[in-house]
């Protein structure tokens, strides 16, 4: 008898000029959390895979205590007891909890369904682990985070055992984050087995027991949580030292650049305001970030600042010109940079070239084309000038097809693109999520270094870590009203905290 | 990096031509199939003169394909913008009664008559894809409903005004009266055809339409919109006037597919093309959707996939002369034209099977597994691909049009 319920051994999958896995080995024990860290590309993704059947490993084999077992798809995974939760959900929109739960699985009776008998059995589950939802709300009427029950209530349906998480905290607050912690946790108590894909290292240190590193496709080794460090973890992961520490020096802060005053923005789920008299100032030289946990309307927020939608009431003005009405060009020509919250549904077009989503914002400038002509040569010169400063890595260059690349060389692009645009103002929506140390370090350097160069930068974050160590300014933001102006250096996250659950509320000062 | 890039381009434009060859021949068998089970005895040399009757009226292919081609265009170039054109039927026939009407009531000079004929079809179209664009772009009403009222609307007011005009109409025929020579487009000189410079015409379009999409920012801004409208609203493009402005431009190509067709010069000296009002909406603007799927909506791509459905439609006709009726012609051309709207399935498994062979023949060693590059790919292509169920979205995408229409068609 094996004390390992898996084991992936020397896992080999090749793809058309890559490695991806290169003789990797993991073993999962029973009852343990085992994180699975490395950078976006290094070969997590691929492995899950293999062991939920997704993908056939071309070298290597898979046991299951001890036997060795074939997974040729999802079915043959869930029959051994393997639930995968994906970092994209899967889940019908217009089905309830329920439904979606017991989807594949349907208990009946001569065809017939029975419900009741799924309900009882989702309630019991839910009760068990804490996992409270209910079940006949519709998919596409719940959070991010109830949705994300639902996925873990399926595998827990399947009476799985080992429990596959990929990167399942990238769209959670910290406290759906926090939740989520004591839930795995209570899945360890149960004897369930985890492996928990992640670059999160601080929530490795704080649920995993072990955890195996990957690094370009390779295994750099596996370590106990206890006898390890952070910066032992993310040295391992990205091969060199990494600092948690945004450098960033003092600057003076100069004119007003965004000036919102009044911004009143109605919500499309409810009849209050998602957005409710808003007013301050970003002024050049600065990095104000707007903090708050998701859904207190940063969004509606954001797209009422942007041109995407309407406001209801106050005003917008840009380096002293009212933009209120404006439509999204002028808002753009007037020197407004925006990096949109999602970067698949907004900032780009993915079966575009990258050299074409390059100059998204610009095609139309008489340096990309003329008599309505496009100028091939200069957007290939502009595309291959913008890749190379801004290290934007792709297979292919300027002729890649963007949806083929990594989401943090996709997110590069977006950066390039919006920075080098002409602008006074660049409003960065969660720039960060979902990409890894390195990306995230590179990408508040550019933030710094758009502040530096005196431009105005806005930045909305629900990362604790980002809104404290990137921004000048601190504006909390709390069922659509700002409730406080905070300075990062003389808070803490505690305080913060405070204020993003509306606990706490000082005025805005006016200037 | 140049040569890498012209490799890729090659590679595929070869897969997608040898996937709609492949998709072809499956008609073809399975169209074999269906003429075995009519009639056995005459199958061969029916299948024979199906396959090769075209050829002998190369005229007739040429004339046939154009009405074909431009509503091919008319479906194609909407959908290249994420718009399901079904109504080029009801532009169409617009565009026919424009040109009639053109032609029957005016009395330009001789050089110019039918000029302005096939201009007056132009302007008909452009109204009645006009009239979708405006409702889509102002009240968000679905295109595809509109359009396809205003294929009955259309041909129903089509045949009032042509029936209920004595100049026009010939009711002791139940047709329309013989055009004037001076309405006819120009013959290509084809003997014993239909055949014009119509032809010519169409083929020209369809490498500018090519030309606005690959190479002006009109044509991106289009793609852009197709492709994720939400970026393109992002990006600050005005998608209202877009929506409005490519509508009014398939109905115009699909209005010229209607003049094209009635003003083509005849065989007999005398005579002309005849419109009968019998209430029947044109299959040629349903044909343009299947034109537009063969050829994946790319302009170049619809006029061959025309000239091919023209081609074996003529083949069909002759093939009739060995006791088949038409209705099982229909059906083989049918079947020939459905499994070749298979071709961009085709695509993906031949696309599948090359990489397969590509990922056998690659040598561990080649690759340097530090270099960067390569290992980040490998990320995205797991969550591309990271469900069975996407594979199959890849593939709706990937063909162009919805399976809907296809439906919609044989209906």
């Amino acid at each position: 008898m094996s004390d390992y319920i898996i084991e992936m051994l020397n896992i080999t999958k090749e793809f058309p000029g890559i490695i991806a896995n290169d003789n990797i080995t993991l073993r999962l024990r029973k009852g343990e959390i085992h994180a699975l860290l490395g950078e976006n590309g290094a070969g997590k993704s691929t492995l899950m895979s293999i062991l939920f059947g997704l993908y056939q490993a071309d070298k290597g084999e898979i046991r299951k205590n001890g036997k060795t077992v074939k997974i040729s798809n999802p079915n043959d995974a869930n029959a051994l007891g393997i639930g995968m939760v994906h970092q994209h959900f899967k889940l019908v929109e217009v089905f309830t909890v329920l439904e979606n739960i017991i989807l594949g699985v349907e208990p009946n009776k001569l065809g017939f369904l029975k419900m009741k008998e799924a309900r009882e059995k989702v309630l019991e589950l839910s009760e068990k682990y804490g996992l409270k939802v209910n079940p006949d709300a519709l998919i596409e009427k719940i959070s991010v985070g109830m949705q994300q029950r639902v996925e873990i209530l399926k595998m827990l349906f399947r009476d799985n055992e080992i429990l596959i998480f990929d990167e399942p905290t990238a769209v959670l607050t910290p406290q759906e984050i926090d939740e989520l912690m004591d839930i795995m946790r209570g899945f360890k108590n149960e004897g369930k087995s985890i492996l928990f894909i992640t670059h999160k290292l601080n929530e490795i240190m704080a649920v995993a027991d072990r955890c195996t590193v990957l690094w370009k496709g390779k295994c750099v080794g596996t370590v106990d949580i206890k006898d390890t460090t952070k910066e032992e973890l993310s040295r391992m992961m990205v091969g060199r030292d990494v600092s948690f520490e945004v450098e960033k020096k003092d600057i003076e802060a100069g004119d007003v650049v965004l000036s919102v005053r009044n911004l009143t923005v109605p919500s499309k789920h409810h009849k209050k305001n998602a957005v409710n008299n808003v007013s301050f100032d970003v002024r050049a030289g600065e990095i104000v970030c707007i903090a708050g946990i998701d859904g207190n309307g940063q969004t509606e927020f954001i797209s009422a600042l942007t041109g995407l939608e309407k406001p209801s009431g106050g005003t917008i003005t840009l380096c002293g010109r009212n933009i209120t009405k404006a439509n999204i060009r002028t808002r753009s020509k007037a020197g407004m940079s925006h990096i949109p919250e999602d970067r698949h549904k907004h900032g780009l077009v993915l079966d575009y070239t990258l050299e074409e989503n390059m100059v998204l914002q610009r095609y139309w400038e008489p340096e990309f084309q003329n008599k309505g002509f496009i100028r091939s040569r200069n957007v290939r010169e502009y595309a291959e000038r913008l890749i190379d400063q801004y290290d934007v890595r792709s297979a292919q260059g300027p002729v890649t097809v963007v949806r083929s690349m990594s989401g943090g060389n996709q997110q590069k692009a977006i950066i390039a693109r919006e920075i080098d645009k002409k602008h006074e103002l660049l409003v960065a929506v969660q720039p960060t999520r979902g990409l890894d140390i390195g990306a995230i370090e590179y990408i508040h350097k550019q933030l710094v270094a758009t502040r530096d160069a005196g431009k105005a930068v806005l930045l909305v974050s629900f990362e604790l870590d980002e809104v404290m160590n990137v921004s000048d300014r601190i504006l909390v933001m709390y069922e659509g009203e700002i409730v406080g102006e905070l300075d990062p250096k003389k808070t803490t996250v505690q305080e913060l905290g405070l204020y993003m659950s509306g606990a706490k509320r000082n005025v805005v000062k006016e200037n | 990096m140049r040569l890498n890039i012209k490799n890729i381009t090659k590679s595929k434009g070869f897969s997608s031509f040898t996937s709609a060859l492949l998709a072809i021949g499956l008609g073809l068998i399975f169209g074999f199939i269906v003429m075995i089970v009519a009639s056995p005895e005459n199958s061969l040399s029916g299948f024979q003169m199906l396959l090769l009757g075209g050829l002998s009226r190369l005229g007739d292919v040429f004339y046939y394909a154009t009405p074909i081609i431009m509503t091919g265009l008319a479906v194609g170039f909407a959908f290249k913008m994420g718009l399901f054109n079904i109504g080029a039927s009801g532009q169409y026939t617009m565009g026919m009664y424009f040109a009639l009407y053109v032609g029957f009531m005016w009395k330009p000079p001789e050089g110019v008559h039918w000029i302005l004929c096939i201009l007056a079809g132009l302007a008909g179209g452009m109204i009645w894809g006009f009239i979708p664009g405006f409702f889509k772009a102002l009240l968000n009403v679905n295109e595809v409903i509109t359009s396809i009222m205003f294929n009955y609307i259309g041909m129903y007011l089509v045949d009032m005004l042509i029936s209920g005009n004595a100049t026009m109409y010939v009711s002791t025929k139940a047709r329309t009266a013989y055009l004037p020579a001076s309405a006819q487009i120009p013959s290509l000189g084809i003997q014993n055809t239909s055949a014009n410079i119509s032809f010519i015409i169409a083929i020209i379009i369809a490498i500018i339409l090519f030309i606005i999409l690959q190479k002006t920012i009109f044509g991106y801004e289009l793609k852009a919109t197709g492709y994720n409208k939400h970026a393109s609203i992002y990006a600050g493009m005005n998608g209202k006037r877009n929506i409005i402005l490519t509508m009014v431009i398939a109905g115009g190509l699909a209005g010229l597919g209607g003049a094209f067709y009635i003003l083509a010069p005849t065989t007999i000296p005398g005579s002309s093309m005849t419109y009968e009002p019998i209430n029947v909406i044109a299959a040629n603007g349903f044909n343009g959707i299947a034109v537009a799927l063969l050829g994946s909506s790319n302009p170049i791509g619809i006029i061959f996939s025309g000239i091919f459905i023209s081609y074996i439609q003529r083949g069909g006709t002759l093939a009739s002369l060995f006791g088949y009726k038409p209705e099982i012609i229909d059906i083989v051309i049918a079947v020939i034209i459905y499994f070749s709207a298979f071709a961009m399935l085709m695509s993906l498994a031949i696309a599948r099977f090359f990489k397969n062979r590509k990922v056998k023949h690659i040598d561990t060693e080649d690759i340097a597994p530090g270099s960067g590059d390569p290992v980040e790919e490998s990320n995205e292509i797991t969550p591309e691909s990271d469900d069975p169920a996407t594979e199959s979205q890849v593939a709706t995408t990937e063909s162009d049009m919805p399976v809907e229409e296809t439906g919609r068609e044989e209906a």
